[in-house]
């Protein structure tokens, strides 16, 4: 391999074509030149978060809203009917006056 | 009464204050819910790497961040106003007790058949027999009858005090000069305590409120033997 011009463009361009095969196997350069890096996403990552996090945050708070309302509402409302439905007022009066509680009657001592 | 530790309303012992527990359950409950979105946004926009995240525009979020608060508002006003009017009806009412605030005690008047008049005050701590409440019981009781509407009128003789029981649903101003109104019915006989809600001097904490339910039978004997002792 002789060279006789190595300051030259046209010198460098000569070389580079004359062996570029030499240089491809030695540098890889064709298997670079065939595949390339895939362009990183840029722009919408804010949306993208948004659009993953915002359903999840609705339906966490819907679900311990219903747990609310199953856990402490709808009980209430049943433990408040269930004690009046069977609720004989005479009973727990006596009950209560026979404590002794009241001012305005006296325990009959039954 | 209120327990120790308790961090919810006493149980209710008329239809009105049912009605407002139930209210505070469904408000609770969507305070609930906004409460774990907010926190679950917050948490997510402080754990993250992106950058710019502060300039947003988009027309489908302003929409619904507009009409989901209205339609959650809408969801507190309607069964809110509707307990305001229940509250505000006073249905043909058996008996009117009218409670007048003093520095320090309270003053009930039963004027509709004879004029039945008494002061309230409280109970001294060293004076208290075994079972009784400290703070919180009373030299004479407000008697009622049982399950019988009944108005109370409130006023005051001296400065601002208000006459409030807690498990009746009930807190009403005691203004010198004016008659407040107020009705409650009692769903089950009992004793029921409230104290003074407005401030009015060195004793506000020691005027309660004890409100006697019993059946109206004895209701009347009651108000005859005081009529008879007056």
């Amino acid at each position: 391999m002789t060279i006789r011009c190595t300051t030259s463009p046209q010198c460098l361009e000569a070389f580079l074509v004359k062996y570029r095969k030499v240089l491809q196997c030695l540098t890889f350069a064709d298997q670079y030149s065939k595949m390339s890096l895939a362009k990183p996403v840029m722009r919408g990552l804010l949306g993208k978060r948004l659009r993953f996090h915002l359903p999840i945050a609705f339906a966490l708070s819907l679900m311990a809203a219903a747990a609310f309302k199953f856990g402490v509402t709808e009980p209430r409302k049943r433990a408040y009917a269930d004690f009046y439905k069977n609720y004989d007022a005479t009973k727990e009066f006596n009950n209560m006056r026979e404590a002794g509680i009241f001012e305005s009657v006296r325990p009959t001592g039954k | 009464m209120a327990h120790p530790s308790q961090l919810g309303f006493q149980d209710a012992a008329s239809p009105v204050m049912e009605e407002l527990l139930h209210f505070h359950d469904h408000a609770l409950m969507i305070v609930l819910l906004i409460s774990t979105l907010v926190l679950y946004i917050i948490v997510a926009m402080v754990s993250t790497k992106l950058t710019n995240k502060y300039i947003l525009d988009s027309q489908e979020i302003e929409i619904v961040w507009t009409i989901l608060p209205a339609v959650i508002l809408i969801l507190i006003a309607l069964p809110s106003l509707r307990i305001l009017y229940l509250m505000d009806e006073v249905n043909d009412p058996h008996l009117t007790i009218k409670a007048v605030g003093h520095q320090w005690y309270w003053s009930y008047e039963y004027t509709d058949y004879e004029e039945l008049a008494f002061d309230s005050y409280m109970v001294p701590t060293q004076d208290l027999l075994p079972g009784q409440f400290r703070l919180l019981e009373t030299d004479h009781r407000m008697v009622v009858p049982v399950e019988s509407p009944t108005r109370i009128l409130v006023s005051a003789e001296d400065v601002l005090h208000s006459w409030a029981v807690p498990s009746l649903g009930i807190k009403m101003d005691a203004v010198p000069g004016r008659l407040n109104q107020t009705a409650f019915i009692t769903s089950r006989p009992g004793l029921f305590y409230g104290q003074c809600s407005e401030i009015c001097g060195a004793n506000h904490s020691f005027m309660p409120i004890v409100v006697e339910a019993v059946p109206l039978k004895h209701f009347e004997e009651w108000s005859t033997l005081l009529l008879q002792d007056a």
